[in-house]
């Protein structure tokens, strides 16, 4: 089933639930106004959400129901209780439509009818609220209901039943009624009658046919259909319309009760239940070393040590289950996306299509909700600065279109989206003529940058390349905002681009950010996290490898000059002078910084709390973790801490 | 010939088609008591119409599952069809 219609079908069950609801209590106290309005807001979204897809006759029924509630809250009246039922009976029918859509994806060719008595229902009150609900199993024919009561034991649902009454003359267009039957695939009953008393042998005729066959298969109606399908007029063929055989896709009878909303918190709850234990379980390290130095403690020790492995072994899986449930499809994001490249199409006058591929990775919903807003800025930054006016394409031999192509892929634990346009490209010396106009760098510093450090300006806080200010772009949301949304995803941005071919954007994100890599560093006594991923290396230099530039410190590795910054200046505690330097090699974006500190600790993973309450206005704080000694630590956003 | 008469039986065999039910009608008109042998491979519905109402004592099988099933049954039944 499309993604969308599966999304609606677990909507639309909620709505029509929720306005019955509603309804049921207008009913009891028909003066309830908040409940007349939850009532009309319900059906008012489900036809919306009905409108989303082609489906007239419950949109009708539905737009007829929200007419009835509408004008009580126009009017300021309450609700004629006789006009309960007949809503009642449209939200019926709409679960049994919504289900017969899960099931074959359209509607039943009676829903047309059904919405039109609904419809007369809704406006003439409970009297001709008694419509049959023929897709409940009233659509048999009384020959094909009384076939099935003669016969109790066979399951209605999913049988077909047919009558076959061959024509008198039928031998004569070559039929062979008997063999016709015979034909009939996973027949479970059957009876033969005559259509007149046998005649005296004298007055026989053997050529006139004069029997009738109706029987019951389990076979599929459309196989039986093919049977007949040159006598159309001599067969009749009745099934349950609800459960169509032929339209019903294995196991689909379980299907409405596979999936459950659940309030996000309470998942986090789950989440986050299952950090503490992974530090109860860290915590358990302790036991091992204590074990280790009591008398003849050896085996206690080695039994606790492999307690805990299972432990672990089980917290992990629990984790991954419960780390499972946060996911979900990239699609989810990428679908809004078509409708704002048509937007922007219409604002530019600039004709766009967009090509996504890879909807269905999925990641933690944080994740995923997360990529809207970065995805918009890259799109609109696109067709603003990259995409060029219609005809400019066309002297460039391009096509018109303007194409905007957003390709997800997964690469082990991370997403990788990369967004890519065909326009114009950036000319990197653009780029650094406009940052030294704006004052970001310095013209000496200007004239050293390679290409792919020029376009590590766009990322720059302030900076706009664009000289007319336009509504999409605008100012402030910048490439910066991109780089900062992304990371707080935990995640990074990469841009190439080529002149005149186009610009690509990659945002590379975790899959999930329940789980981190911690490493424990220590400045001036104080112990901080750092998150692994951003390190690519970690150097011992003697302190005398350090040069001075300016006021700046930097050093060499591998043929690469590399500032240095000192952690201890940043988080505010002095540092002294050493022999020998510790460093973390950083790489952020494409250049690479020292970070020095006075000692590494443990490596760990742990599950990473976002930073709740006052640290969440703290700069430069991704979140806190809990040590296995109880300990609260601060895990640092270096990123944003040097930017 | 698939409808053949002999003196105390009349043999189906083969694939018994629509022109022989004329055949088979009056040879169990003439001599009712003669027993059908069903041995065919196939049996036209107009033949299967004369055995159900001359009801002649029949013996062999059916071609088929259906015929076998739901209209043996019919020329074995001693009382009248509904």
């Amino acid at each position: 089933m499309d993604d969308l219609l599966a999304q609606f079908v677990i909507e639309a069950a909620e709505l029509t639930q929720q306005a019955a609801e509603d309804l049921l209590a207008l009913d009891r106290e028909p003066g309830n106004r908040a409940r007349l309005d939850s009532a009309f807001r319900a059906i008012h979204t489900l036809k919306g959400s009905v409108g989303l897809f082609d489906l007239a006759p419950m949109q009708g029924a539905l737009h007829s129901a929200e007419d009835v509630l509408g004008l009580a809250i126009k009017d300021n009246v309450e609700l004629d209780p006789t006009r309960i039922d007949p809503i009642l009976a449209v939200l019926e029918w709409i679960d049994r439509c919504v289900q017969q859509l899960q099931r074959s994806g359209t509607l039943p060719p009676s829903a047309e009818d059904e919405a039109a008595k609904l419809v007369l229902s809704l406006a003439f009150g409970r009297a001709a609220a008694t419509i049959p609900s023929p897709m409940a199993g009233g659509t048999l024919p009384q020959w094909a209901a009384k076939l099935f009561e003669a016969n109790p034991a066979i399951q209605r649902k999913g049988a077909v039943a047919l009558r076959y009454t061959p024509a008198p003359e039928c031998f004569f267009s070559g039929d062979d009624p008997i063999s016709l039957m015979a034909g009939v695939p996973e027949l479970v009953f059957a009876r033969v009658s005559t259509r007149e008393d046998w005649r005296d042998p004298t007055e026989f005729d053997p050529f006139r046919s004069n029997l009738i066959f109706e029987a019951i298969s389990t076979a599929k109606r459309a196989d039986i259909e093919a049977i007949f399908r040159l006598i159309p007029d001599q067969i009749a063929i009745a099934h349950d319309a609800a459960t169509d055989p032929s339209e019903l896709p294995a196991e689909s009878q379980e299907t409405t009760t596979r999936t459950i909303r659940v309030d996000l918190a309470r998942i986090d709850g789950i989440v986050g239940l299952v950090g503490e234990l992974l530090t109860a379980k860290n915590g358990m390290s302790a036991l091992v070393t204590q074990a280790q130095l009591l008398d003849g403690g050896l085996a206690l020790s080695r039994n606790v040590a492999a307690l805990q492995q299972d432990i672990g072994r089980l917290v992990a899986q629990l984790q991954r289950a419960a780390t499972d449930v946060r996911m979900v499809p990239l699609g989810d994001t990428l679908r809004r996306l078509s409708r704002l490249v048509r937007e922007i199409s219409g604002q530019t006058g600039k004709p766009l299509q967009l090509d996504v591929t890879g909807g269905e990775i999925e990641a933690d919903k944080t994740i995923v909700d997360g990529l809207y807003e970065p995805l918009l800025h890259i799109i609109r930054n696109a067709v603003d600065h990259g995409i060029e006016p219609e005809e400019q394409r066309q002297i460039a031999g391009k096509p018109a279109k303007g194409t905007i192509s957003v390709r997800a892929r997964q690469i082990g634990h991370r997403i990788e989206l990369a967004v890519s346009d065909d326009g114009r490209g950036i000319e990197p010396g653009h780029i650094r003529s406009t940052a030294l106009a704006r004052g970001l760098i310095s013209a000496e510093a200007a004239a050293a940058l390679g290409e792919s450090d020029s376009l590590e300006l766009l990322f720059t806080p302030g900076f706009s390349t664009s000289e007319t200010v336009s509504d999409l772009s605008g100012r402030g949301v910048g490439m910066d905002a991109v780089r900062s949304s992304v990371r707080r995803l935990g995640g990074k941005v990469t841009i190439s681009s080529a002149v005149g071919t186009g610009t690509t954007i990659v945002l590379s994100l975790p899959t999930s950010f329940a789980m981190s890599r911690i490493i424990l560093v220590t400045v001036a006594g104080e112990q901080y996290g750092v998150p692994m991923e951003s390190i690519a290396e970690t150097v011992r230099i003697p302190a005398s490898a350090i040069m001075q530039v300016r006021s700046n410190e930097a050093f060499v590795l591998r043929d690469r000059t590399i500032p240095i910054l000192r952690l201890g200046d940043i988080v505010g505690s002095g540092a002294q002078a050493r022999s020998e330097e510790l460093l973390l090699v950083l790489e952020i974006g494409a250049s690479a910084l020292g970070l020095v500190v006075d000692g590494i600790g443990e490596r760990f993973e742990t599950l990473l709390r976002p930073p709740a309450g006052l640290l969440k206005a703290v700069r430069g704080i991704l979140g806190t973790t809990v040590l296995g000694d109880g300990r609260i630590i601060m895990v640092l956003d270096l990123e944003a801490l040097l930017a | 010939m698939t409808v053949v008469v002999g003196e105390r039986e009349i043999r189906l065999t083969g694939r018994c088609g629509v022109d022989e039910a004329e055949a088979l009608l009056s040879a169990l008109s003439i001599a009712p008591q003669r027993r059908v042998v069903l041995a065919a491979e196939h049996v036209h519905t107009a033949l299967w119409q004369v055995l159900v109402a001359m009801r002649p004592t029949v013996i062999g099988g059916a071609p088929d599952r259906f015929s076998a099933d739901y209209i043996l049954p019919l020329i074995a039944q001693k009382d009248e069809l509904p």
